[in-house]
This record gives C-alpha cells, sequence and structure tokens, in this order.
C-alpha cells in the first residue's frame, strides 16, 4: 500500500529540475530557462554581492550586467551541474573588479578598495541594533564587522551558503588551506567578542 | 570517523558533521552520536557549548531585493539582453559589406523590401538630426538608443542618429531638457555638450539649462560627471541627486547647490511650480518658455518671492496669482508686453 503510493506520487509531482538540465535548456536559447534561472537566484545573488559591496546600485548593476552577458554568450557557455555556485563566481568577479576600477579612478576621493571592503556599521545602525529586540542577533553582527572582509566572505560561504572548502577555495581564487586559515582565524577572532552573558545564554539553551 | 578528542572549538565549529548536527540539520544518527560522544567526554561539555556558539554567532544579517526591484531588474535585464541580440543580427550583415557601394545597393534593395531599414540606416550615418521647440511647446524625443529627452520651449537638440549602444552617445543642447538616460551593458557613456560644459553619465535622470549665458544642471537620480568646455584639465565635478551646479560663461567659478530636483523639472509634467523663486527669475523663465515678455515696474520687485505652482499653458493664472500675492496691477501693453506695476489702492 504504501509502496503504490510513493509511485504515484513521483508520477503526478514534477521533479524539481535539475541544474544540469535548467542550465542546458538556457544554453539551448530558452527564454523561459533564462527567466527561470533568474527567478531562482536573484535574491541569492544579491545577498552574496552585499556581502562584497554595501553598494545595493553597484550590485544591482552587477547584477543584472551578469545576466546581460549570460544571454548574449549563452551558446558558448560551458555546462555546470551547480548553477548558484557558477553564478556566484561570476558575480564576485564582477563586483570585485567594479570596486578595483572604481578605486583607480577615483584616487583623490579617499575612496579605497579597503574601505569597501570593509563596511563598518555606522553610528545610526549601532542604534538601531541597541534598539533592536533580539539581543542576541545585534551581538552577533557586531562581531561580524570586525573581521576582515575575505574572513567574513569565506564565513558567509561556509556557513550560510553551506559550500565545501574546495568550492570556496576555487570560487575566491586561493588554495584550500588559505580558505581554512581565513575560516579559523575568523572564527577566533568571534570568540574574542563573547560576552559572558552570551556565554550563559548558550550554556541554558543548549542543553 | 575524525578523532574528535582533541579537537578545540574552532575545530568543531568547522566540522561539517558538527554543523550539521548545530544547525538541527541532522538526521537522528548524528544527534545521537554527538549525544553520546558527550556522555563519552563530559569534560569537552564547555568546548563544545563555545563550539555551537560559534556556528550560531556566523549569523549573517540577509539583504535581499524587494519585489519592485526584481521585477525592475529583471525589465532592464530582458529588454537588453533580447533587444541587443535583434541589434546584433542587423549589424553583423552591415558590417561585413561596409563599402558605401554595397550601402547604396542594399538601401535600393530594401527600397522594394517592404522594410526600409537600410536606406535609413545608410541616410542616417550622413545627416544629423534636430530638434527644435517654440514658444511654449514641450517635447518628446525618443533617442535611438532608447533614452528620453524632453525638450522645453525654445530649445534645440542635436545628435547624431546613428548614435548606437555601445560607443559614446552624444548630444548637444542649446536651451532646456530633461533627459532619462538609458543604461546599457557595453557602459556606454553619455555626454551632453552646452557652450560650457560637458555632462557625462551612463544613465540618470537631469536637467540642463543653457540659457542666458550660462549652464544649469540638476540631477535627479543617478550619477553625473561635469567637465567645463573650455578647462579641460580641471578635475570633473561629481554630482549627487538633488546637486544643482550652475556654471556662467563669464566666470570661471561653479556654484553648486542642494535643491529639490523636481521643482527644475516640473515642467516636464506640465507645470510651473516655484519654490521662493523670486519675481526676476519668474520673469525669466516665462520669457524662455512662453515668450511672454513680463516688464516690471521698478528693480525693488524683482526679489520678491513667489511659492506655488500652476499649469504651464495657464500663465494668465499665474499673472492673477502673483499679482494677489503682492497686490499688483497688470497692465497689458500694445507691444504685447505685460508691465506688473505696484497696486496704488489699498
Amino acid at each position: 500500500m504504501k509502496d503504490k503510493r510513493d509511485v504515484y506520487k513521483d508520477r503526478i509531482l514534477p521533479l524539481k529540475e535539475s541544474d544540469l538540465s535548467l542550465w542546458n535548456r538556457f544554453r539551448s536559447g530558452d527564454r523561459e530557462a533564462f527567466s527561470t534561472i533568474y527567478r531562482l537566484y536573484v535574491s541569492a545573488l544579491y545577498n552574496y554581492g552585499m556581502k562584497l559591496s554595501r553598494d545595493r546600485e553597484q550590485v544591482k548593476d552587477a547584477v543584472q550586467d551578469l545576466f546581460i552577458e549570460l544571454w548574449k554568450k549563452h551558446s558558448t557557455i560551458g555546462e555546470t551541474t551547480n548553477i548558484k555556485y557558477y553564478l556566484y563566481k561570476c558575480i564576485r568577479r564582477k563586483i570585485i573588479r567594479n570596486i578595483e576600477q572604481s578605486a583607480k579612478f577615483l584616487p583623490d576621493t579617499g575612496f579605497t578598495t579597503e574601505n569597501n571592503y570593509n563596511p563598518v556599521s555606522s553610528p545610526e545602525d549601532l542604534l538601531i541594533d541597541i534598539q533592536s529586540v533580539d539581543q542576541k542577533k545585534v551581538y552577533l553582527n557586531k562581531a561580524l564587522t570586525h573581521l576582515t572582509q575575505r574572513q567574513r566572505e569565506a564565513l558567509f560561504l561556509k556557513y550560510y551558503d553551506s559550500l565545501s572548502n574546495s568550492e570556496i577555495a576555487s570560487l575566491m581564487a586561493v588554495n584550500e588551506q588559505s580558505v581554512y586559515n581565513l575560516v579559523y582565524q575568523g572564527l577566533q577572532l568571534l570568540r574574542k567578542f563573547f560576552p559572558v552573558e552570551v556565554l550563559l545564554f548558550f550554556c541554558i539553551l543548549s542543553f | 570517523m575524525t578523532d574528535y578528542s582533541d579537537f578545540s572549538a574552532e575545530d568543531f565549529a568547522m566540522d561539517d558533521y558538527f554543523i550539521q548536527w548545530v544547525k538541527s540539520s541532522a538526521d537522528s544518527s548524528t544527534s545521537e552520536f554527538w549525544t553520546s560522544w558527550l556522555e563519552q567526554y563530559p569534560d569537552k561539555k564547555d568546548t563544545i557549548v563555545q563550539a555551537r556558539q560559534l556556528v550560531f554567532s556566523v549569523d549573517f544579517e540577509e539583504t535581499f531585493p524587494d519585489q519592485k526591484e526584481v521585477q525592475s531588474m529583471w525589465q532592464v535585464i530582458s529588454d537588453q539582453a533580447f533587444e541587443e541580440e535583434i541589434l546584433e543580427r542587423e549589424t553583423s550583415t552591415t558590417t561585413i559589406f561596409r563599402t558605401q557601394v554595397f550601402k547604396i545597393a542594399a538601401s535600393i534593395l530594401l527600397l522594394v523590401l517592404p522594410i526600409g531599414g537600410g536606406l535609413y540606416y545608410w541616410y542616417s550615418q550622413q545627416q544629423e538630426v534636430s530638434y527644435l521647440t517654440q514658444n511654449g511647446q514641450v517635447k518628446a524625443v525618443l533617442l535611438p538608443d532608447g533614452s528620453q529627452v524632453t525638450l522645453n520651449a525654445n530649445s534645440v537638440i542635436r545628435f547624431n542618429p546613428s548614435l548606437q549602444t555601445d560607443q559614446i552617445r552624444e548630444v548637444w543642447l542649446d536651451g532646456e531638457a530633461f533627459f532619462h538616460v538609458k543604461r546599457t551593458a557595453s557602459k556606454a557613456r553619455f555626454i551632453v555638450h552646452t557652450k560650457q560644459l560637458n555632462v557625462e553619465v551612463l544613465g540618470t535622470t537631469f536637467n540642463v539649462n543653457t540659457r542666458h549665458k550660462k549652464t544649469r544642471v540638476i540631477l535627479n537620480t543617478g550619477k553625473v560627471t561635469l567637465t567645463l568646455s573650455e578647462h579641460k584639465q580641471d578635475p570633473p565635478i561629481q554630482m549627487v541627486p538633488g546637486d544643482l551646479v550652475e556654471c556662467k560663461e563669464s566666470e570661471k567659478k561653479i556654484m553648486k547647490k542642494t535643491v529639490n530636483p523636481d521643482t527644475y523639472s516640473s515642467w516636464t509634467q506640465s507645470r510651473l511650480v516655484f519654490n521662493a523663486t523670486t519675481l526676476a527669475e519668474i520673469a525669466e523663465i516665462l520669457a524662455d518658455t512662453q515668450g511672454i515678455k513680463l516688464t516690471l515696474q521698478d528693480t525693488s520687485m524683482a526679489s520678491l518671492q513667489f511659492s506655488g505652482s500652476v499649469s504651464a499653458n495657464r500663465t494668465d493664472l499665474l499673472l492673477l496669482k502673483l499679482s494677489k500675492a503682492f497686490r499688483l496691477n497688470i497692465v497689458r501693453q500694445p507691444t504685447g508686453e505685460i508691465l506688473l506695476e505696484k497696486s496704488t489702492h489699498e
């Protein structure tokens, strides 16, 4: 009885299309597949982009340019079994290039790559933080701003996006040992910012 | 199985199996493993607590685009991705046969065909296009790259009709116009040339006014860069939304202030909006856009300030409002000029 129902279920429910097949449809020039890819990944790309740059317009521009280019090159693009990872790679390259370029063209404005990489909370942000109800989250996000851009990015990819170390390594164009070091040092720094109350809070919650 | 007995809090926090458990995405066997492991190493409890806390502390703020942004971004993508596809097909045929002879031949051929695009293409290469407006006339001009220009009264805009999205787009303006520049995938620059300066943008909305030997630029959205026509070596001026920059022909100096940009582009909605605008300026605007010559009885009236708005084709109403606000008489001269004089009776 149970088996029968499972077979039935498989037959009527549309299986989630694999990345490979969706990507291949897009590569063959299927506009519907292209717009599906956009709808599925625009939020993730935007979110990741905002971890690399604080400039909303810059991130939006990069996402738009990325998709426009993808469509223009669709017939020559290679296969992939992991669309999100592929797109992450593209958006990262784009945003970092943009940041470097704007740094090059505006040397006098005090706008440096490092500034853009390390967004620090403004006093207003902190105020909002303090007023927020979720005290746990407040402290956590603040601690994250003490990390370097690269440490933060590695942590984001590992913990938020659950990418493997080797994927992170190739995405960030470093070796796996560097990824390990970035994450390890990042965590060490985070631990330094643990206040006692939070420790207690976790003790109570955890067990 | 990994030997966890020597693990530090960081080591645990980096272990995928441990993360699975903490993030409660673990199946029951994973949970069982960690519970029994803890029973086996009770002195590691502190380390585990810290490691769990570490995993939780890597909690990133999510910044997602809202529905409107997702829509508008897709609009830009589909417009440019699909539109340039068509363009590419068209241009690829013309670039193969670049010779003048072929162009002429092609245009004759295309005359026979229902579409005269080839002829237009060839013809447009040779000619510059200009649009001109008269008194009280506002014209919408669509540039070949998809950018929109609203031309105010008594103004001229010139450009090459072969203006493409993949090269520098240039227009020449004399008078006043509001620009809505389309961003292009190739990041093609868009330059408005006026007598005094060049306004350079990627994609944005702004107002340019070149009347009275000065150029005034007001930026509504986006970013623009200004360079002076005569002082190209000067550092370019960057503008942000709400900035007004004015450059006079006679002076080298540049005036920059923050304004409400909508006041300056209200004419595109066929409204005249004044915000503490002096009578002298109002007289200037009426002369520029409506060809109405307004004379003030004495110079002390010039600095009177007026705030309010009126439909652009109801200048009679504006005059009425002015006369009431400042107790003025409207005297229509036989020459067509309008004289504003102080009312003698209370």
